[in-house]
């Protein structure tokens, strides 16, 4: 399934947020993380990805630090703050309370369809 | 791995990020991106070159994240506080501060200036009118840094100075204008239509001052309006500017009002006030007299007299016979004796005749003040003053009640003592000397200004000959050329023996007769005659003896 833009917009920074509770990443493994974890539903739009971590990073969500890898690359790796976290945790509270009453509406509709 | 298209995708993508800091660390890490994704995909088997271009693809419409990472890291927080309209605001404040006792005028202009020129820069929404007022105050900067550096050469560099001055003022309403309608226009744009924004009359306003700075400059009595006249005028200038200010600010919802643009041309043209105007102002500060000078223990530092040659009236031609690096250096002739006159012959066309001071029993007495002047052709009724402006504050005299000026008019020469001097707030500096002139005189021309020199500060002294047109002797004070006749000046010093032809006069005392005190007077053709005290040719000799009792100059 091709998710449309319109749908992940709102919870792409939640997502971001929720992979990088797991542990410091860099950006390309922040996608990959996600394709394993979501089963390839969420094959962000990689170039989306960035501006995404960079306005958390100045929000304060996060702090990165660039580390050298073997085959000389640097990479730019990126952290949960204190504050990242508890954006994250009300991000995840409001997400919930929606999904519930979205899934309650779609629930709805069925039932007066039936 | 990066391929030239990657390349390519990211020198676009990363293009609206001002910062260059930030346009590196963005590039860099979306670099290592497509180069991880190469890698796997080769890992999965596809060749190279679809790879990347598969790698290239996924990462997206490259215009969409360019816009999105340029709005992103457009603006530097640090300078959102400060925005160009303030720097504007100061900057109009500081380019225009004419206020002349302060000595560090060039580098307070200068800073205004600067200040104009960053908001230049970071200025976005910069419309035509803005940019006209922009281009006069580049114009208007070159102007006020060449006003003080030819202020601080010799006549006629003064003169030019404050003509450059004037020119600058009438330049200043043209920034002005342009600057404060632009600012009018664009805080409208963004107001309720049909709103007038009231800055824009303040293009207006500083024409009116301008006129009224020049009005003052003629009319010193009413100089004391001028601070606060300026000050007014700042403050309802620096709240309109605010005002614009804020009406941009919230059309943009905050952000976007200006940004730092060309942080290099910033920094170039802060480095360019910083060459220009910091030795400006040192120069300035040397130049300008010290207030707290002594009366009768001035150096001749503090004082420096501009006379153009044709005033003092030496002829052009003999300009030619010294050339500048073979001037006599009349610091040795300083050393030799206590009692000198010290001239300089500085530029082609011009001689700066310094202080020339004479000092008996460790005081120096001040002779010569101020330049020569010619007055207006034209007949003068009853009651006409003449007035020197001490403009520049470049004299410091000690007693100036002792001040003696003679001119000549309609032929004749007189002396009059100033009938009024009126001071700085120090005491110290003369603002100006008011002169009574003859009446009905038609043709005046100022000869010399100089001081007397009462008898009991001296007892014995010897008498001096300057440049054959002052010499001092012990009853009747001061001398002054008469009547026209060429003559030749010798100077002597330790670089030797210069020559030069003066339109030298005859020489008369106060009570006519001729001066007492021992002097000598070169010939041409070398011989020396030197006189005693009561006017009786002693001995003649050639020049090298008369050097020995500290004549320095000789007169024929």
């Amino acid at each position: 399934v091709k998710l449309s833009k319109e749908l992940t917009k709102g919870t792409t920074a939640l997502i971001v947020l929720s992979v990088l509770k797991r542990g410091e990443m860099y950006g390309y493994q922040i996608i990959r993380e996600l394709e394993v974890m979501s089963d390839n539903v969420f094959s962000l739009n990689e170039g989306t990805l960035y501006p995404i971590l960079h306005s958390l990073e100045k929000e304060g969500c996060l702090t990165c630090f660039w580390e050298e890898t073997e085959s000389a690359r640097k990479r730019k790796y990126y952290k949960l703050t204190d504050k990242g976290l508890r954006e994250l945790e009300s991000q995840t509270q409001q997400w919930e309370v929606y999904s519930g009453a979205v899934k309650k509406v779609l629930g709805g509709a069925t039932l007066a369809h039936a | 791995l990066l391929t030239p298209d990657m390349d390519k995708y990211l020198n676009k993508v990363c293009a609206d990020i001002v910062d260059n800091k930030t346009r590196w660390e963005v590039r860099a890490e979306l670099e290592a991106h497509l180069e991880d994704k190469m890698e796997r995909l080769i890992g999965d088997g596809l060749p190279e070159n679809v790879a990347a271009d598969k790698a290239i693809h996924e990462m997206g419409n490259p215009d969409e994240l360019r816009q999105t990472l340029g709005q992103l890291h457009s603006r530097v927080p640090p300078f959102d506080m400060r925005s160009a309209l303030t720097k504007l605001a100061f900057g109009v404040f500081f380019s225009t501060f004419s206020i002349d006792t302060w000595i560090l005028r060039p580098i307070t202009q200068a800073f205004g200036f600067f200040l104009i020129f960053m908001a230049i820069f970071q200025l976005r929404k910069c419309n035509f009118k803005l940019k006209i007022g922009f281009i006069i105050a580049i114009v208007n900067f070159i102007m006020r840094m060449a006003t003080f550096a030819i202020g601080l050469t010799p006549s006629p560099g003064m003169t030019v100075s404050i003509i450059l001055t004037v020119l600058a003022n009438i330049i200043d309403c043209g920034m002005m204008y342009f600057i404060y309608v632009g600012l009018g226009e664009l805080a409208e744009k963004y107001s309720t239509p049909g709103d007038v924004h009231p800055i824009r009359k303040y293009g207006i306003y500083n024409i009116i001052l301008t006129a009224a700075v020049v009005i003052i400059i003629v009319m010193p009595p009413i100089a004391f309006l001028m601070l606060p006249m300026l000050v007014l005028y700042v403050i309802f200038a620096i709240k309109n500017i605010n005002s614009v200010k804020n009406i941009l600010i919230e059309a943009d919802e905050g952000d976007n009002v200006c940004e730092l643009r060309g942080f290099g041309r910033v920094l170039m043209a802060g480095l360019a006030v910083i060459f220009i105007a910091v030795p400006l102002g040192v120069a300035h500060i040397i130049v300008t007299p010290d207030v707290d000078a002594q009366p009768y223990m001035m150096s001749n530092e503090n004082i420096s007299i501009r006379a153009e040659l044709d005033e003092l009236r030496v002829e052009d031609e003999l300009l030619e016979a010294i050339p500048d690096d073979e001037l006599p250096n009349f610091e040795g002739a300083v050393k030799a004796t206590n009692s000198f006159s010290n001239h300089e012959l500085k530029r082609k066309g011009l001689v700066s005749v310094y202080c020339t001071s004479f000092a008996f029993e460790d005081k120096v007495i001040l002779a010569e003040l101020v330049d020569f002047d010619r007055m207006p052709k034209g007949r003068y009724t009853d009651s006409i003053y003449y007035t020197i402006y001490n403009f520049p504050n470049i004299f410091n005299i000690p007693e100036p009640d002792r001040l003696l000026m003679l001119y000549e008019a309609d032929g004749e020469t007189y002396f009059y003592e100033p009938i009024n001097i009126t001071y700085h707030e120090d005491g110290m500096r003369i603002k100006h000397i008011d002169f009574r002139l003859p009446e009905n005189a038609d043709d005046v021309r100022i000869l010399k200004l100089s001081t007397l020199i009462p008898t009991e500060e001296y007892s014995d002294m010897q008498m001096n000959i300057n440049t054959g047109l002052t010499y001092v002797n012990r009853s009747s004070l001061i001398c002054w050329p008469y009547s026209e006749t060429e003559s030749d000046i010798t100077y002597v010093s330790d670089k030797g023996v210069g020559y030069k032809r003066f339109n030298v006069v005859g020489l008369i005392t106060t009570d006519g007769e001729a001066p007492k005190g021992s002097y000598s007077i070169t010939s041409q053709d070398g011989m020396v005659y030197n006189y005693d005290e009561d006017g009786n040719l002693i001995f003649a000799h050639n020049g090298a003896l008369a050097e020995q009792n500290g004549f320095k100059l000789y007169v024929e």
